[in-house]
């Protein structure tokens, strides 16, 4: 039987359609995947089908009745549970009362205590009933999230990216959490994800969305071996492949450095992040700064920039000590940083995103529209988006915006914080040849990255963090030949 | 001592009656910091005013400036039928309360679907209809003169029982008991389901959505019960002066209980009763010592107060002292 059904699923924006004609059939206590690159529609999917969208046209049938244009509450009273992208909880709550509260909705009071264990046994939260929600970690705010979709006696479970933004072996966690709702619980469940190995090993069926548009359906094996999946969303990406063709080019530049840093200390309050930090980047490299979360990478950038002064130790830039300097000061100096999660403003428009560093920086109007120009020359997909907002622009062109954004001025050293974060294979293969582009054109790069794989393609150099310190240091084919020291610093 | 601490702070009943206790005593503990019975008056009133808004701003995290608009309306409905119609002074507080109401749910129903700055600019715009109605309309409501003549004899329903308040003690405690009714009412709405569904809407709007809950239907009755609290102020303040004027429906009142509300401590419960006592004290003390060049400048020292908090005291006077201990 079909717990959903969806006939011919429009939703347009203006002349943009980010759903388009979709059928969709879900088997009740099937687990399936939706996936496809940045901006296929799928986060739009999901808002349509739990009622935060009303369809342009179509029909959703859940449980065999029609809940197209519902309000949102209405389809949570009908059985469909939700757990969002970008986190959702209630920060200012306890756990508890995030589970506790809407669980009022679906049971009597005492079942609501009883069923708000279960839920925080099953998330793994129960140690930390009593805690504000704003104090979890990332990944348990991933788990309260899920456990908060759990509340409303879900027969659909609709989870968006639950394992975004956290390392490898925390995603195993989610995955088991995941695995165990469908198995032990009967959940029918459909997810979002990019992260292929999870999505190749649990899924029943997956729907490739491409461009709003379903382009291939079928069990993992299937969809692996189907030629448009290939070309559409994994662009050819393959990992040995990408570690033979390691860019032959050796260090260009002529071997001085242009960023120095020595036996740096900082701290968060009282607690020591950075421990005695020493690194240095030659000019004209593409450097990469790796680790496990919370091994102190950030913290460095912060540092470096003087977001998070150093305590101790000497930080030289150039012929300059910089380690003082206020942050406006440093990034006049040159050196400019693309931010973790982007930072784009969600109601400026892309052009007023990117004009914004010119007022700041004070640059005249004729150098402005050459720089702009120059920027749009990176990246050719910006410019037909020019009047988008921030909001609705993907997750890719978001990236490509701020690292755009970052480019404004007299750039020498960029700093790019997790630019691969939630982005599709061939997305995050076509960033790494821009950044390679930009690195040619004379802008020396740090780069920090989960994502391994693209760092080590890119990077001429590779730093290792680990607990407040570096934990290695080598070249990037070496790093990936000792499997056993990768999988010891970065836990893959 | 400590364990008698942690018992108040963790039993409620305790808790409203130390209040109760404190605001029957008020009108003799007042004069040990230069007030008088008419300060203690104003002081609670206000902070049933208050009390109710911080339901609205506090809890469901919703701001309003055209709150002034239902405690004026109230006063002025309330004194405009006992002045014409003569009836008792409790159907007359009646009437005033339910009018303002009904107003409320009518302006409620159109602008609660807006969020944010477009939800507090529309109920400065309704707010400031009510006040250019009380400040033209000169034959109605007595325009700039404000409507003089509110009596204010006994309390009591003809027959049974007839209570007078005319000497302002007495005055005093038929609104302190008005109060602690109000107290008690909230102190239950805030702890029930629905209080708490308000704070998950002040948390997360679209999750509240997202887990079931006809969130509009939720801020709506916020709106309000806060607009209540405004009216019941209202019409005890009416009362109290013997009179209504414009200025008790305009925006800048709507503002002093946004404040009152801010300095005392949003989203807590005694924060606003404080915060309302803390301000209304604060103007009169103000205006009788703090004279520049014999003129008084009592909105100079508010802001500066305001700002203080604000900056380094967000949680207001309730929550510092929490978190303090």
């Amino acid at each position: 039987m079909n717990i959903l059904e969806t006939k011919a699923l429009c939703k347009n924006f203006g002349s943009l359609e980010a759903v388009c004609r979709v059928d969709l059939n879900l088997e009740k206590g099937e687990l399936r995947s939706i996936i496809g690159p940045n901006g296929a529609g799928k986060t739009t999917f999901f808002n349509v089908l739990t009622g935060m969208l009303t369809p342009s046209s179509g029909d959703i049938f859940f449980k065999g009745e029609n809940i197209a244009g519902l309000a949102p509450f209405r389809v949570a009273m009908k059985g469909i549970g939700r757990s969002f992208q970008i986190t959702s909880i209630f920060p200012e709550l306890t756990v508890y009362e995030n589970i506790l509260i809407p669980s009022f909705l679906y049971y009597s009071k005492n079942e609501a205590v009883n069923r708000t264990w279960e839920i925080l046994e099953d998330v793994g939260l129960k140690g930390k009933a009593n805690v504000t929600a704003a104090n979890l970690s990332h990944g348990d705010q991933r788990h309260l999230d899920i456990g908060i979709a759990l509340t409303t006696k879900p027969e659909l479970l609709l989870l968006d990216e639950p394992t975004s933004g956290m390392p490898p072996e925390e995603s195993i966690r989610t995955v088991k959490l995941i695995q165990r709702l469908k198995s032990e619980k009967g959940y029918t469940i459909m997810l979002i994800e990019h992260k292929m190995d999870i999505v190749l090993s649990i899924s029943d069926r997956i729907t490739v969305l491409h461009l709003g548009e379903k382009i291939a359906e079928g069990r993992p094996s299937e969809i692996q071996a189907n030629d448009e999946v290939q070309k559409a969303y994994l662009g050819g990406l393959d990992k040995e492949y990408q570690m033979v063709n390691h860019r032959q080019k050796q260090v260009e530049g002529n071997g001085h450095e242009i960023l120095k840093l020595e036996k740096v200390n900082s701290f968060y309050g009282e607690s020591h992040v950075l421990r005695d930090v020493s690194m240095k980047v030659r000019k004209g490299e593409i450097v990469a700064l790796l680790g496990r979360n919370g091994a102190g990478k950030t913290t460095t950038l912060r540092t470096i920039l003087g977001l998070t002064p150093a305590r101790s130790g000497s930080i030289q830039f150039g012929k300059e000590r910089i380690e003082a300097l206020p942050p406006e000061t440093v990034a006049n100096k040159g050196i400019s940083l693309v931010p973790a999660g982007r930072r784009i403003f969600a109601n400026l428009n892309l052009m007023e995103n990117l004009e914004l560093p010119f007022f700041m920086k004070g640059i005249d109007s004729k150098r402005k529209r050459n720089q702009i120009e120059q920027i749009f020359n990176y990246f050719p997909a910006l410019v037909e988006r020019k009047t988008h907002k921030g909001n609705r622009l993907s997750g890719g062109e978001q990236q490509m915006l701020a690292i755009g954004r970052a480019l404004v001025g007299n750039v020498k050293f960029m700093m790019l914080d997790e630019p691969s974060q939630g982005l599709a294979p061939m997305i995050v293969k076509h960033l790494a040849e821009i950044i390679q582009e930009i690195n040619k054109k004379g802008v020396t790069i740090l780069l920090v990255e989960q994502n391994a794989l693209m760092a080590l393609e890119l990077a001429d150099r590779v730093y290792v963090m680990d607990k407040g310190e570096i934990a290695y240091e080598g070249k990037p084919e070496e790093l990936w030949a000792d499997r056993k020291l990768h999988q010891e610093l970065l836990g893959v | 001592m400590s364990s008698l601490i942690k018992t108040i702070r963790t039993n409620a009943t305790l808790q409203l009656a130390i209040l109760s206790i404190i605001v029957l005593l008020w009108p003799y503990i007042i004069p040990l910091i230069g007030g008088y019975d008419g300060l203690a008056i104003e002081m609670v009133i206000f902070a049933i005013f208050a009390m109710g808004f911080n339901i609205l701003l506090g809890y469901t995290g919703i701001l309003s400036f055209g709150h002034a608009a239902f405690f004026g309306l109230a006063g002025y409905a309330m004194g405009l039928i006992l002045i014409h119609l003569k009836i008792p002074i409790l159907l007359g507080m009646l009437f005033g309360i339910a009018l303002s109401t009904v107003t409320a749910i009518l302006i409620g129903l159109l602008i609660i679907r807006k969020t944010g700055i477009y939800f507090a600019m529309l109920t400065i715009a309704f707010g400031q209809m009510f006040f250019f109605i009380a400040s033209r309309w000169k034959s109605f409501t007595g325009g700039e003169d404000g409507l003089t003549g509110i009596p204010r004899d006994v309390i009591g329903i003809p027959g049974l029982f007839s209570i007078p308040i005319f000497e302002p003690l007495h005055f005093y405690y038929f609104i302190a008991i008005v109060f602690i009714l109000a107290a008690i009412v909230k102190y239950r709405l805030i702890h029930s389901h629905f209080g708490q569904v308000l704070k998950t809407i002040r948390e997360n709007e679209t999750r509240a959505q997202m887990v079931g809950y006809n969130v509009r239907r939720y801020k709506l009755l916020s709106f309000i019960i806060s607009s209540i609290y405004a009216a019941v102020a209202g019409t005890l303040y009416g009362l109290f002066l013997n009179y209504m004027f414009p200025q008790t429906l305009d925006w800048i009142r709507s503002g002093d209980v946004v404040i009152m509300t801010l300095v005392g401590g949003m989203g807590t419960f005694f924060g606003p009763i404080i915060g309302a006592g803390v301000i209304v004290a604060l103007r009169v003390l103000i205006s009788i010592y703090a004279k520049i060049g014999g003129l008084v400048f009592w909105q100079l020292f508010m802001g500066m107060i305001f700002l203080i908090f604000v900056l380094f005291f967000p949680k207001g006077i309730w929550g510092f002292f929490q978190k303090s201990e």
